[in-house]
């Protein structure tokens, strides 16, 4: 479809629409070809374009489209974590969990950049791209994910995940890991390393070994899975428990941090693994999920605590460390909101709303948000998590009384039916994100 | 006398606990709360996997009802009865009758 310069105009509703504002002229002639600078009531710079990021850029647009949003994200397909253990397992395709930029684009009038952001000058709101260009904003909103922290287990490297796939950003990693598990022999071992809290998506790790469970008892069912945990328990442990009981009896061994799940070394070229009790494993397939931190931009522009992730105020998920920079996703600390797709896309919201209020000088309201996130113990056995938060002047609360983990022992139907819940859920929020559905 | 007010305080200590806003919900504020829905329900409230609930544009008093059945646990779902629990009466008004306003 061609666009003309009018359209575009209509469709970004930013003709003739208050004062300029400041991207650059070249920056605007690679983004907007037809137009040299951006007009609009404020600037409104989003940085990442996964959950949080892409949904906070539509939210904006959605509640005033006198706002120009400017989106950068590296890369133009975006492929989700969600889901993604569902690739590993072998039952979707990569292009399944694949999404672009072309609703956010067309639809919702967001200026899209696939660029890498080298800094960030929060004294006078400018952001500079990796090829020097620079972008000014009024508000900026930071949803860059995560960063690993491979130096905290011995002889662990970023070099190393070609062979070690950590899969823990979705998209070729996701691939090697399942392509490593289609050459493994029966009889193999699959390790996994979970990492320590606090992670992306902590029921992530179970998941993924459970559809890898699933996929080895159908085709090599003398495989076995061990998981070496940094932790002494993990998230839905119990409903994961009794779904591996039942479904894949001794197939998969957890090991917790105190019974010598804590791995302290690994030797890359033979894939073993030490522990702290000197046990060594040796894998034919590992997958070491590093322990992690918020992304490196927002650790080198000063925005997260002593403990490596963004502390923000609840009710808006501005900074506490700078003005009008907002950090949502899972770089942020959201009281006892886990780190989601789910609650980044609710993040977003809360952040959007904040935000368009602080531009038009309106009232910020007090917000009850939620995260629901399903896990699959097996393509036809569903389990889910609910947070219902209360985002205020006081801070993020859990309201008292809700959310919570399916019921244990249950009888078979409600595991079907949320495990068909799960696709809805993932359908449904990445329509929601992305604007495909 | 003594014992009406201990009792007014702690229902008013659970209150503050539990529902620390205030009672009065926001148009706004309820837009904000009904877009977090479409997580699960379909962005603008329009589900886009045939196996799904679309709640866009049902009556408020259906929605209303529904989700405080949910709340009191008189209707049985999967992970409702644990979202429903985090809503005051007023907030679950509100929203209800946001995502009716929805077409």
């Amino acid at each position: 479809m061609r666009i003309s310069r009018r359209d575009l105009l209509k469709l970004t509703g930013l003709a003739g629409a208050g004062s300029l504002i400041g991207l650059d002229k070249a920056m605007a002639m690679s983004s907007m070809p037809s137009e040299s600078q951006v007009k609009g009531k404020a600037h409104v710079v989003v940085v990442g374009g996964g959950f949080g990021g892409a949904t906070v850029a539509k939210y904006i647009r959605r509640a005033d489209k006198d706002i120009a949003v400017t989106l950068i994200e590296p890369n133009e397909k975006f492929v989700t974590c969600p889901f993604s253990n569902t690739v590993i397992g072998g039952f979707k395709k990569l292009e399944e969990i694949t999404f672009d930029y072309s609703i956010l684009k067309g639809k919702y009038g967001v200026n899209v950049i696939h660029k890498y952001v080298a800094e960030i000058d929060t004294a006078a709101k400018k952001v500079k791209l990796d090829d020097g260009k620079v972008v000014s904003y009024d508000k900026l909103v930071l949803s860059p994910g995560i960063s690993f922290n491979f130096g905290a287990v011995e002889g662990a490297s970023p070099d190393m995940v070609n062979d070690i796939p950590h899969a823990w950003k979705a998209g070729e990693q996701t691939v090697i890991l399942r392509k490593q598990l289609e050459a493994m022999p029966d009889g193999g071992v699959v390790v996994m390393v979970a990492p320590p809290n606090p992670f992306r998506c902590p029921p992530g790790p179970y998941e993924r070994a459970s559809l890898i469970a699933w996929y080895l008892k159908n085709n090599k069912p003398k495989s076995k899975i061990i998981i070496l945990d940094a932790k002494n328990e993990f998230a839905k442990q119990k409903l994961f428990m009794e779904g591996w009981n039942k479904l894949y009896p001794g197939m998969i061994e957890w090991v917790q941090a105190d019974l010598g799940g804590k791995v302290v070394k690994i030797d890359p070229k033979t894939k073993t693994v030490e522990t702290s009790s000197g046990e060594k494993i040796k894998a034919n397939v590992l997958n070491f999920i590093p322990h992690q931190k918020a992304a490196d931009l927002v650790l080198k522009s000063g925005l997260a605590d002593d403990k490596g992730w963004a502390p923000v105020v609840a009710k808006t998920f501005e900074s506490t460390k700078a003005k009008d920079v907002y950090v949502i996703g899972d770089s942020c600390i959201a009281g006892p909101l886990p780190k989601s797709g789910y609650s980044a896309n609710s993040e977003a919201k809360v952040a959007a709303n904040a935000i368009v209020a602080s531009i038009n000088g309106q009232k910020i309201d007090d917000i009850t948000m939620v995260n629901t996130c399903y896990s699959l113990v097996s393509p036809e056995y569903g389990i889910s998590v609910a947070h219902v938060v209360r985002v205020s002047d006081k801070g993020f609360d859990a309201v008292k009384g809700s959310g919570g983990v399916s019921p244990a022992g249950e009888d078979e139907g409600i595991r079907v039916k949320e495990a068909v819940y799960a696709q809805v859920w993932y359908d449904n929020i990445v329509a929601d994100t992305w604007g495909k559905g | 006398m003594k014992k009406l007010l201990t009792l007014g305080l702690a229902v008013g200590m659970v209150g503050i606990f539990t529902f620390p806003a205030n009672a009065e919900v926001s148009p706004k504020a309820a837009e904000v709360m009904a877009t977090t829905c479409f997580g699960c329900h379909g962005s603008e409230g329009k589900t886009a996997n045939k196996n799904g609930y679309s709640i866009a544009g049902k009556p408020a008093k259906v929605i209303e009802m529904d989700l405080k059945a949910y709340k009191e646990d008189k209707k049985k779902g999967t992970i409702m009865n644990r979202i429903a629990k985090g809503y005051s009466d007023e907030e679950i008004a509100e929203i209800a009758k946001y995502i009716s306003s929805l077409k």
